[in-house]
């Protein structure tokens, strides 16, 4: 249990010492979209799927959004510069934002 | 079985026959048919056939003296006038004027003619037989040289020609002949084999009436001349008795003659004679005073000469063949000698068909069918009117024969009649069964009626259950008051009767009528489409509390971001920012937009000027980003 603890610290300080600021700013607002996902989900679950295509809709929007956001991370994190390698984090950010326009339009098409 | 059965079951059948019919026919020559053939006889004298005027006269004797020498003229201008062979019409007008009695002579040459016959040789038996029988009306004795003559005549013909007919006046001429016919005798057997049966009942000879009196008479007549036993069997005489009585709706006078003449020889006969054993009256009695009257009679409708000794009579139902009385003895009735009776009271029959078999001196058999009618009583009565669906609480009303309910019943459609009544036999107060029991709802408006079957139950009561509602069509929907009759009949009652019961208000529902007159022209009525139900909605509030707490992360986003120290200093107001930021602030909003009102081709129209501006200041920005990026690592 104490080993757990001191496992989880070690993790927290590595990340809050050594991740850039800029993946922090990321990893808020994946979890943000995670939070917005989990609560549509408990909806669903408590009340009904009805509207489907608006749950649906919904729920692709925060289930992309947090893929996408993952890539986004994935491109603009340093330590994956060697696999990236023609890629930079500009370049990834204009992806992520032409990705989320053709997304959303779905998503509004769907929406009802 | 049934091809071993079916021989077995005939022969059984024959054998029991004659048993129990021995002798006797059903009916005989009445009052009524010797009226009838006396008006034939009649209507003979006044036609212009000279045949039929010779056994008109032979029947019925003219004493009118007007009348009379009018026919004697008559007859000798007709003999002139006919086509007849010479020795036919010769016998006719020498009978005609015997029978008449004229007082003119008969013409010498027609005379001298029939004196001479014999000299000839004769060509046929029927020549023979009017040229002997001319000469008996005329009353000259035929010479024993000429009778044997005739005989040898006779002879020869037979043998060339033995026809029936030809048998027939050859019987007929040696009843005349003496010693010398002697031979014909013992042809007669050879004559009635030919006889033709016709459904085990009648005997007859082809030819019809003329020919079989004709051979029948001779036959008796010859056998009795020659002192021979009786030439038919007493059971041939029967049947050739049923078919003369059959005959004796003839219209000719030679039929009439020839008819009665055979009767009487039949009748004559000895001991073959059959005897006509018949009930009196309709064949019912009352089963008050049951009374069987039984006529005994010979063919000719005459009491028996040797008067009848002993009638008994055995009596039985006909349905199981039980013996309601044995050796019942029938009296004479004093003022009738026919008529011979017995009161079958003391053994009290019950309704129903019986046969009685009627033993006549041991000699003649008769089987006879009669009914005993009951009489039938209305015990109850009852009669209501009860709602279709449920019939527990049923109202009845009882009625007495024969008066009428006093009330009016009504029923509508809903609704329906019911009507029980029980019918017993007056005698014991049993339950019987009709062959009819009808109930009869007559419109008197209308003149319409409806006739219904009433059903027994297991009660053996009568039931009739009409539902308003789904006899409407029967009635063809006309509503109104109708009079209800029970007809009860059967033909073994004596007292069938229709009664009126009560008066009916029937209500039929007018669908029936309405939609049977409407036209199907027209147009139908509007089918009008049918949106599916919505599924239910989660509550309000359920709802806005979810959107509540799916804002909620986007708070705490900004919380964590601020917390981490976000900052904008890095945003310079360059043209490729700002509008880079509003480019994609229009994206979304339009999208916004796009969710509320516009369809995805407005929405693509709108959306091509806004991404083209955006592409190219997001390119700048992320080019300007870039570049200080790559000049602060190089520096």
């Amino acid at each position: 249990m104490v080993e757990t603890t001191a496992v989880v610290q070690k993790f927290y300080n590595d990340y809050v010492q050594h991740t850039p600021k800029k993946l922090k700013l990321v990893d808020i607002y994946l979890g943000y979209i995670l939070l917005t996902g989990i609560i549509q989900f408990v909806y669903c679950c408590l009340v009904g799927t009805f509207p489907f295509n608006s749950f649906l809709s919904g729920f692709i929007s925060t289930v992309s959004c947090f893929v996408l956001g993952v890539c986004l991370r994935l491109q603009a994190n340093p330590q994956n510069k060697t696999v990236f390698a023609g890629i930079s984090p500009e370049r990834g950010f204009a992806d992520f934002i032409f990705a989320h326009v053709i997304l959303h339009l779905v998503v509004m098409n769907f929406i009802g | 079985m049934f091809k071993l059965g079916l021989p077995i079951f005939c022969v059984l059948a024959f054998a029991c026959a004659p048993t129990w019919s021995a002798r006797t026919v059903h009916s005989h020559l009445g009052p009524k048919d010797l009226t009838r053939l006396q008006k034939v006889f009649a209507d003979g004298l006044s036609s212009t056939d000279l045949q039929a005027i010779y056994f008109a006269s032979l029947n019925l004797e003219t004493t009118d003296a007007a009348l009379k020498d009018a026919l004697c003229k008559k007859i000798v201008t007709l003999h002139a006038e006919s086509k007849l062979n010479s020795f036919e019409k010769d016998f006719y007008l020498i009978g005609a004027n015997t029978n008449l009695r004229c007082t003119s002579k008969i013409d010498e040459g027609i005379l001298a003619k029939v004196y001479k016959a014999f000299d000839s040789e004769l060509g046929s038996t029927q020549e023979i037989f009017y040229r002997v029988y001319t000469h008996k009306v005329v009353g000259v004795q035929i010479n024993d040289a000429a009778k044997a003559k005739i005989a040898k005549r006779l002879q020869e013909l037979l043998k060339k020609d033995d026809t029936l007919a030809g048998l027939g006046y050859a019987f007929n001429v040696a009843v005349e002949l003496g010693e010398s016919g002697a031979f014909v005798a013992n042809r007669v057997e050879d004559a009635i084999v030919q006889a033709d049966e016709v459904d085990g009942k009648l005997l007859q000879f082809e030819g019809g009436l003329s020919i079989t009196a004709l051979i029948i008479n001779g036959a008796f007549g010859v056998t009795k001349a020659y002192n021979k036993p009786a030439p038919i069997t007493a059971e041939q005489a029967v049947k050739f008795a049923n078919y003369f009585l059959s005959r004796r709706s003839v219209q000719t006078a030679k039929g009439a003659h020839v008819l009665i003449e055979a009767l009487k020889t039949i009748s004559g006969s000895g001991k073959v004679t059959p005897i006509c054993v018949q009930l009196i009256g309709n064949a019912q009695l009352e089963a008050q005073s049951p009374t069987l009257n039984v006529a005994v009679v010979d063919l000719l409708g005459k009491a028996l000469s040797p008067a009848v000794q002993n009638i008994e009579a055995k009596i039985l139902l006909k349905k199981d063949n039980s013996v309601l009385a044995d050796k019942v003895k029938l009296t004479s009735k004093s003022s009738d000698r026919t008529t011979f009776v017995a009161d079958l009271g003391s053994y009290k029959p019950v309704r129903g068909i019986y046969q009685a078999e009627l033993n006549v001196d041991g000699l003649y058999k008769q089987q006879l069918q009669f009914k005993v009618l009951g009489r039938v009583k209305v015990q109850s009565l009852e009669i209501g009117v009860a709602e279709s669906d449920a019939s527990a609480s049923t109202r009845k009303q009882s009625v007495t024969y024969p008066n009428k309910l006093k009330d009016s019943l009504s029923a509508d459609s809903t609704q329906k009649l019911l009507l029980k009544t029980l019918l017993v036999d007056e005698s014991n107060n049993k339950p019987i069964a009709v062959q009819q029991a009808f109930v009869r709802l007559y419109n008197k408006a209308t003149g319409k009626e409806v006739i219904f079957i009433a059903e027994q139950d297991s009660s053996k009561a009568y039931k009739f259950d009409m539902d308003v509602g789904n006899n409407g069509k029967n009635f063809n929907y006309n509503s109104g008051t109708y009079n209800l009759y029970l007809t009860v009949g059967d033909a073994s009652l004596s007292n069938s009767f229709e009664w009126l019961v009560a008066d009916v208000q029937l209500k039929f529902n007018q669908d029936g009528k309405d939609t049977k007159s409407k036209t199907v022209r027209g147009p139908l009525p509007e089918i009008v489409h049918q949106f599916r139900v919505p599924e239910k909605r989660p509550p309000r509030l359920v709802s806005d509390i979810f959107t509540g707490l799916c804002i909620t992360p986007l708070v705490l986003l900004f919380v964590f971001w601020g917390k981490l120290g976000i900052n904008v200093s890095n945003f310079s107001v360059a043209l490729s920012t700002v509008g880079f930021h509003v480019g994609f602030g229009g994206i979304l909003a339009l999208f916004f937009v796009f969710w509320l009102q516009l369809n995805m081709f407005q929405t693509l129209r709108l959306l091509v000027p806004i991404a083209v501006f955006t592409f190219l200041t997001g390119n700048r920005l992320l080019r300007r980003i870039h570049a200080q990026r790559t000049a602060k690592n190089a520096s």
